[in-house]
């Protein structure tokens, strides 16, 4: 019985938010560009919710109170590095969105291919880019499926559930495209941040005294939990760090935050402001940490997997079955509004930048459908692998995570006004990927103690430098022409 | 090739802007690696979690300077 009101609860607020996008888009011109980024029309506030948006994803609900639960000060990192992400935003967004609207860029791929002048460089980024958002659209699937069950109190157990949440988001985003996104994103982070305060305020009050007394409690049973360890160790400082620093450039590399939060804003001054809104946006995270914590002092215990559940077993566990609907209902919202915008981003960079490699002149005319048909065949294809290979794509993630941050030399050089040759950026891209692809196939996340997403990403830019060298010393003239203008 | 282009109608980061977007950019990232301790406890927190927190607040401040020193 409880399962059913609390399934219901979760249903009903996935089609209330749904609705809500689809009545407040209802009258638009449909263009590629309109579709893939919102007709380059968005102020501080939609940029604010979609950017924000990418901060409370479900590894906002389940992985980071996860990571508090079962590792404690390492969880920390969520804070620094969105921060640090809104600087680089600051910094380098508005000279991205400035070359971006003067080449008529709407992905990532054809910003490259653009500025580098090569449709092969853009195929290559695009195709890379598919990759990452398959592999971190399943994260979100595994999300709604844990949350699912938890809603159903185990009596949930298929696919199916999951995937009826999925193909109606996908076909919202078909129609509606970034526009509704970004107006959905609104609606789940009010209910997200209600969740999460209730999470990480009530349940520390209710059963602990205060927020406050959890620290005391956590210090009296688990001392080591609030400080990292020192240097070189295991999730050390030097860890800690480079995992900072990695995931912080991503602001400016995973394709459905360039989309969402630079191609789409309507003026550099938007994007500056956004940057300086979210940090007060990310504070709700604190919460999230406490919530992890504080299920830790009440249900200890939890081991692997279902460290991600959490807080979220508190609930179930002590709370009615409307609070649980509501919760999981948030968290679910929390999953599926960021993955229509990634399906969207797989979609465009699928339709511009692959497809148009062949027939240039098919995509031109059928852009808008193009691209919509584009985002059922990548959206499906994301299902098909997570329901088959689950367990392969979990050992792939630190791929697509740390994999997004090696578009960054690409990024940082098409500023210079001298720029590398396409080849260099592309062998960049791809030795890094494959050096990432080998540690992660012998289970190497650290290379003596930094994050190998930095590793990866100094190696990237050591080759692109060298191939760089190489190129110019073969074309003497070339360079000497350049040099003069 | 042509980085000025007619339509950079944006204002432009200064030298100073850099600066004061770099200082909060430091500590959330190297800075953490001194801030790493329990005890001062600050509002019963610990000392590391009110370090990163204390720098989500002062972020936005800092990149408010830096718009404000960019020159137009």
């Amino acid at each position: 019985m409880s399962s059913l009101v609390a399934l219901f609860i979760v249903a009903a607020t996935i089609v209330g938010a749904i609705a809500f996008g689809f009545l407040v888009v209802r009258k638009i011109t449909m263009s590629p560009r309109e579709l893939v980024v919102g007709d380059r029309s968005f102020g501080p506030i939609l940029l604010c919710v979609l950017f924000a948006g990418e901060a409370l994803t479900s590894f906002a609900f389940l992985g980071v109170p996860g990571w508090a639960y079962a590792k404690g000060a390492p969880a920390f990192y969520v804070l620094p590095y969105s921060c640090l992400g809104m600087i680089v935003l600051f910094a380098f967004g508005p000279l991205v969105w400035r070359r971006a609207r003067e080449l008529n860029c709407l992905t990532n791929a054809d910003y490259f291919a653009s500025i580098y002048q090569s449709d092969l460089l853009g195929l290559l980024v695009a195709v890379c880019g598919i990759f990452f958002l398959v592999l971190y659209i399943t994260v979100q699937l595994t999300g709604i499926q844990i949350l699912l069950e938890l809603a159903g109190y185990g009596s949930v157990k298929n696919v199916t559930a999951g995937a009826i949440a999925f193909f109606l988001i996908m076909l919202f985003v078909f129609s509606t495209g970034l526009r509704g996104v970004a107006w959905v994103s609104l609606v789940k982070d009010v209910l997200v941040f209600g969740a999460i305060l209730f999470a990480g305020a009530v349940i520390p009050i209710q059963f602990l005294g205060s927020p406050l007394h959890l620290f005391t409690r956590l210090r009296e049973t688990y001392p080591d939990w609030l400080t990292l360890r020192s240097g070189t160790m295991p999730n050390g400082t030097v860890w800690f760090v480079s995992t900072v620093l990695v995931n912080g450039f991503g602001a400016l590399t995973w394709p459905h935050a360039v989309a969402g939060a630079i191609y789409s804003a309507k003026d550099e001054a938007s994007i500056r402001r956004n940057a300086m809104i979210v940090p007060f946006y990310i504070l709700i995270l604190v919460f999230v940490l406490l919530a992890g914590f504080s299920a830790l002092l009440l249900m200890p215990g939890l081991k692997g997997d279902d460290t991600d559940q959490s807080f979220m077993r508190v609930v179930q566990t002590h709370y009615p079955a409307w609070v649980l609907g509501a919760m999981a209902g948030a968290g679910c919202l929390a999953a599926l509004v960021p993955c229509s915008a990634m399906m969207l981003a797989a979609g465009s960079l699928f339709a511009r930048n692959i497809v148009a490699i062949f027939s240039r002149s098919f995509a031109e005319k059928e852009g808008t459908a193009l691209i919509r048909i584009s985002v059922v065949i990548v959206s499906t294809l994301a299902f098909v692998s997570w329901a088959t290979a689950r367990g392969t794509l979990v050992s792939m993630l630190l791929v697509a995570t740390n994999g997004a941050t090696q578009f960054l030399p690409g990024i940082l050089l098409s500023f210079r006004s001298r720029r590398p040759p396409a080849l260099s950026i592309g062998t960049g891209l791809v030795v890094s990927l494959l050096f990432l692809c080998w540690t992660a196939a012998i289970r190497l996340p650290v290379v003596s103690g930094i994050n190998v997403g930095l590793a990866a990403l100094l190696l990237n830019f050591l080759v692109v430098g060298v191939v760089t060298l190489a190129a110019s010393k073969r074309q003497p003239a070339e360079v000497a022409d350049r040099e003069q203008v | 090739m042509n980085s000025n282009s007619p339509l950079s109608s944006g204002k432009k980061l200064s030298f100073a802007s850099y600066i004061l977007a770099g200082i909060p950019f430091i500590a959330n990232s190297f800075g953490v690696c001194l801030a790493n301790r329990d005890q001062p406890v600050v509002f019963g927190f610990p000392f590391l979690l009110s370090y990163l927190i204390f720098w989500v607040c002062v972020t936005p401040i800092f990149l408010w300077l830096a718009e404000r020193s960019a020159r137009k």
